[in-house]
């Protein structure tokens, strides 16, 4: 019979195993169910049926040296600690990143905002209470609202007192002394079954090793677990118990028993994230590997991994009933009673039916998420029919975007700022793939007259980079200036492509950009050392095409602060409000719109048009700030749209106006109005993924902080290039301005970092890249 | 020897079997966290003023999921900010230079009914009228509002009282379609005269507690 019964076992066992293939599927509009939280939320669940396994495992040390045979029928709780109610719930990692959101929450009626929250918060576990809002304001366009917006964590459900899984085993007593206890369950989770297998081994030793007298109430054994828990597609739970028992049978006939156990949990929970949310629509989640659609996967342990356990057991006619409680991650009590159907020479007895309680382990917290739920079908209605009238019709509506905000736009404003501006030189002059040739980008001069015609002067309301072009001449002028200066000219090159045979390639490069200095600029060669090598000594991934663009340059390395110093000049700043002007057409014709035109005009001449075939639709965007010709404008602007149909009608709206303020530093002086002069230094380049800061930096940062007044305010924004992930590149930024921030020291100064969102030059070049990674110190003083 | 034993029995049967009756009660709820987002675009607001906007929660999958078992629905908490305001001047408010605040904005719930022979599950706003017999309840009234502190922030959180997020729940599980009135008081200093924004964009997100049975 017990052959049959284990062979009908092992049957369902491996069959189930082999079909039973279907994934776990999660929806991933649990947008916050990353592995780390659903670890934590459930891992008190998962220690109570760890706990479980190792339960009613023996209710007496004694075993008696011959076969018996019962069932056990146990029940058990446990008392869950206080810390197990709460968990760190991970947070976005953009969530406090003031450039992209601003957070807060508020619990037990105390407020803890932004920086203050850090990247987990306190939340319920499965036996939790009720979990903390975390509210979030989102900075700018450069993440959807939809993204990084409030979020809320899963409740608990207030459970002090858990129930542990219902034992129902077979226990078996052998010749040896030996005990034996089974259990087997199967249960379907979503439409794929899950088995659970415990085997508990109780091994008498005082016996076996005569370790009391002959007839002692005393027993000693030894006791050993096995259990799993499995669904082959899904869950994989294993736990290991080892334990020493005593137990103490008194003449009333109730023995008490004592144990200490360690016992091993260990296992993984997977579930597959559903392609895009149930509702059709594109996952939002603010975590990454949500959006991706990892597996949600977690390993499975306990809080500790030792029980000590005590109780008693007695029995009444054929049932031994046994009560005890155990010290174990979970403090627990157990409660039940083995039906003895065979065991010698203690008692015979009429066999009973038992029914065994009705298991549920579908009950489990995690299972009730992961249906399916139905998506509700909406209806359309269908709009009313309108009488065909021939028509044509338009209207044409102007908005402003500034710093991302989008506003109806009546006026645009300019207004003028002094400022001075530093502008950092870098030192490296870049060359196209195999070539010595300067590449056409840096600005040189064909002789010698021409360049004495070049002046500082030259470089006001130049960018940053193209200052950088200029650096050659820059360079040739200072030597110039500085008779006794001399440079050291280091050429090198890629090892890959065709410059990896090409030796030579480094030194005609540093001989290229010396005879320039002494041809152009009539720089005595003595003055100019030339080395050359193979990889620069601060070389980017040479591997990498980007890389390799970066390698081939020649460095500039000079003592003499007075020649590499950045650039500082004096210039005029304009505010330009809005950034962007945005037209928001609408048109309609009966017989069809055939083509559109709409104009943005300054006194009749036209600054900016939009045309096209067909109906106007969408938003039609000019980038005002950015355009050259804005600073220059002295009068209102107007616009309007004109639309023609199939049939060649046209209509024209009235021209709307924008009006413009325009305040000069020279209006503001003159009415003494309230100014601000806004010095601008936009200096510090920083090597790649570094984010401190490097003598040479340290250096201007001590200029700038003897430049700034008592009533300045001061804004410090960081940067990156492109290369790298987006998140670590904001962290980079962040802490790049932090670096910078602190060096500067003073009271009212604020940073922030922009990471890749905000590409200051075009990353295509090296130098763009470079000067990427960066970081711009904006100084404000108010002047009255 | 005999009654000791079955009063021992007795004592854990009683014990074992209210504990485990209480973690079936705890178990037969969950209760689920659903934010709601309002995003309000306002022309040519006046202020003094109140501005009315609907939400049915038939839109929320959390909500649709679990009509039917819901057995409470508690508005929790409410977090109000302004994202983008445009002064009467016609420029953008600039959080570091300008300086402007009402003297209040106050938040409140009253349910509304469907129109004779429209659907409960319309998401049009036109197809429900506020209940006349329901009450106007507060759900936060947030005080000398300096709008540079209320700008693209989050931290202007507001627990809804008890009192009104029970009355509140007992109508919600019913009528999941409600209106959200937001007064604006006048702008400080500026009593009794309207002033007039040529655009405000505001901002609230509101926590409801949906408790299921499973």
């Amino acid at each position: 019979m017990k052959k049959i019964t284990l062979l009908i076992f092992a049957i369902i066992f491996v069959t189930g195993q082999v079909f039973s293939q279907k994934d776990i599927t999660i929806s991933r509009e649990f947008k916050l169910f990353t592995n780390k939280n659903a670890y934590g939320y459930t891992k008190p669940l998962f220690t109570t049926l760890g706990q479980s396994f190792n339960t009613s495992l023996m209710n007496t040390a004694y075993v008696v040296n011959d076969w018996s045979f019962g069932l056990d029928i146990s029940a058990m709780g446990m008392f869950i600690p206080k810390d197990q109610l709460t968990f760190d719930a991970e947070l976005p990692n953009l969530f406090g990143n003031e450039a992209v959101t601003d957070i807060a929450y508020y619990k037990d009626g105390v407020l803890v905002r932004n920086k203050n929250v850090g990247q987990s918060i306190i939340q319920p576990t499965i036996y939790g209470n009720i979990s903390t809002p975390v509210f979030a304001s989102p900075q700018n366009g450069a993440y959807p609202d939809s993204m990084y917006k409030t979020v809320t964590y899963m409740e608990g459900n207030d459970i002090a007192f858990m129930s542990g899984l219902p034992v129902l085993q077979l226990v078996v007593g052998m010749p040896t002394r030996t005990q034996v206890r089974l259990r087997f369950l199967t249960a379907p989770i979503d439409e794929s079954s899950l088995y659970y297998l415990n085997i508990g081994v109780n091994q008498n030793l005082d016996r076996v090793f005569e370790l009391f007298k002959e007839n002692s109430p005393q027993s000693v054994s030894l006791t050993a677990a096995y259990a799993m828990v499995t669904r082959n597609a899904g869950i994989d739970i294993n736990s290991l118990g080892l334990g020493l028992n005593y137990s103490y049978k008194t003449n009333l006939g109730i023995t008490f028993f004592a144990g200490a156990m360690f016992e091993s949990l260990t296992g993984n929970f997977k579930a597959v994230r559903d392609t895009v949310g149930s509702n059709g629509k594109i996952v939002d989640s603010p975590f990454q590997e949500i959006r991706d659609g990892n597996n949600l996967t977690f390993d499975i342990n306990s809080f500790t991994n030792y029980r000590l356990t005590g109780g008693f057991s007695f029995e009444i006619g054929p049932i031994e009933f046994h009560f005890d409680a155990a010290y174990a991650s979970q403090p627990q009590i157990n409660f039940g009673g083995t039906i003895w159907f065979f065991k010698p020479d203690e008692f015979q007895f009429k066999l009973q039916p038992i029914y065994p309680p009705d298991l549920k382990t579908n009950k489990l917290n995690f299972a009730r998420e992961l249906f399916t739920p139905e998506i509700p079908i909406q209806t359309a209605s269908l709009t009313a029919h309108k009488e065909r009238v021939f028509n044509l019709n338009a209207d044409v509506k102007a908005y402003g975007k500034y710093q991302e905000i989008e506003y109806p736009l009546e006026k645009i404003k300019i207004e003028e700022f002094a400022s001075r501006q530093m502008r950092p030189l870098m030192p490296y002059i870049f060359f196209d793939d195999n070539s010595s040739e300067i590449p056409q980008r840096y600005i040189v001069y064909n002789t010698s007259n021409d360049a004495q015609n070049f002046k500082y002067s030259s470089l006001v309301g130049k960018s940053t980079i193209e200052t950088y072009y200029q650096m050659l001449n820059i360079y040739g002028k200072r030597m110039a200036d500085n008779p006794n200066e001399k440079i050291i000219l280091s050429g090198y090159k890629s090892n890959q492509g065709k410059e990896k045979k090409n030796k030579a390639i480094s030194k005609q490069r540093a001989e290229k950009i010396r005879d320039y200095f002494v041809n152009v600029w009539k720089i005595e060669s003595s003055r100019i050392k030339i080395e050359s090598g193979n990889l620069p000594k601060k070389a980017s991934n040479d591997k990498d095409p980007l890389g390799a663009e970066e390698n081939r340059r020649v460095e500039i390395f000079v003592d003499n602060w007075e020649t590499m110093k950045p650039i500082q000049l004096d210039d005029t700043l304009r505010k330009i409000t809005p950034e962007k002007i945005i037209l928001k057409p609408t048109a309609t014709a009966d017989r069809g719109i055939a083509n559109y035109q709409m104009k943005i005009n300054n006194n009749f001449a036209t600054m900016k048009d939009f045309a096209g075939t067909g109906s106007p639709s969408g938003e039609f965007v000019w980038d005002f700030a950015n355009d050259p010709r804005t600073p220059k404008l002295k009068n209102d602007l107007t616009y309007y749209i004109e639309v023609k149909d199939k049939d060649g009608s046209t209509y024209a709206t009235d021209p709307k106006t924008l009006k413009l303020e325009l305040l000069s530093i020279e209006e503001k002086r003159k009415n003494a109005t309230k100014d601000t002069i806004i010095n601008v230094y936009n200096l510090i380049l920083f090597d790649f993924n570094k984010s401190t800061l490097d003598p040479t930096n340290k250096r201007i940062t001590d200029i700038i902080k003897s430049e700034i007044p008592e009533n300045a305010i001061v804004k410090v924004t960081g940067y990156t290039d492109m290369i790298g992930k987006e998140d670590y590149n904001l962290k980079l930024s962040t802490a790049r301005a932090k670096s910078t921030a602190d060096a500067l020291n003073f009271k009212n100064t604020t940073y922030t970092g922009k990471g890749e969102y905000e590409l200051l030059f075009d990353n295509s070049s090296p130098e763009g890249r470079y000067y990427c990674r960066t970081v711009v110190v904006e100084v404000r003083i108010p002047v009255n | 020897m005999m009654k000791i034993k079955v009063i021992m029995l007795m004592v854990s049967l009683i014990m074992l079997s209210s504990c485990i009756q209480d973690t079936i009660n705890k178990f037969e709820h969950f209760t689920v966290q659903l934010p709601i987002f309002f995003k309000t675009d306002y022309n040519s607001k006046s202020v003094p003023d109140t501005s009315i906007d609907f939400t049915n929660l038939y839109e929320y999958k959390e909500y649709n999921d679990n009509k039917g078992k819901i057995d409470a629905a508690e508005v929790y908490q409410i977090n109000y900010r302004i994202d983008s305001l445009v002064l009467e001047n016609g420029l953008p408010f600039d959080p570091n230079e300008d300086d402007l605040s009402f003297d209040s904005v106050s938040f409140m719930l009253k349910f509304a009914r469907p129109l004779p022979g429209k659907s409960e599950y319309s998401t049009n706003p036109e197809d429900f009228e506020p209940d006349p017999n329901s009450k106007l309840y507060i759900l936060g009234k947030y005080k000398n509002v300096k709008v540079k502190d209320y700008y693209k922030t989050a931290y202007n959180i507001i627990q809804v009282p008890e009192e009104n997020a029970f009355a509140i729940s007992e109508g919600l599980r019913h009528t999941p379609y409600f209106y959200i009135y937001s007064q604006y008081s006048f702008v400080t200093g500026k009593y009794p005269n309207e002033v007039v924004f040529p655009f405000v964009r505001a901002k609230y997100d509101l926590v409801v507690r949906l408790k299921v049975k499973l």
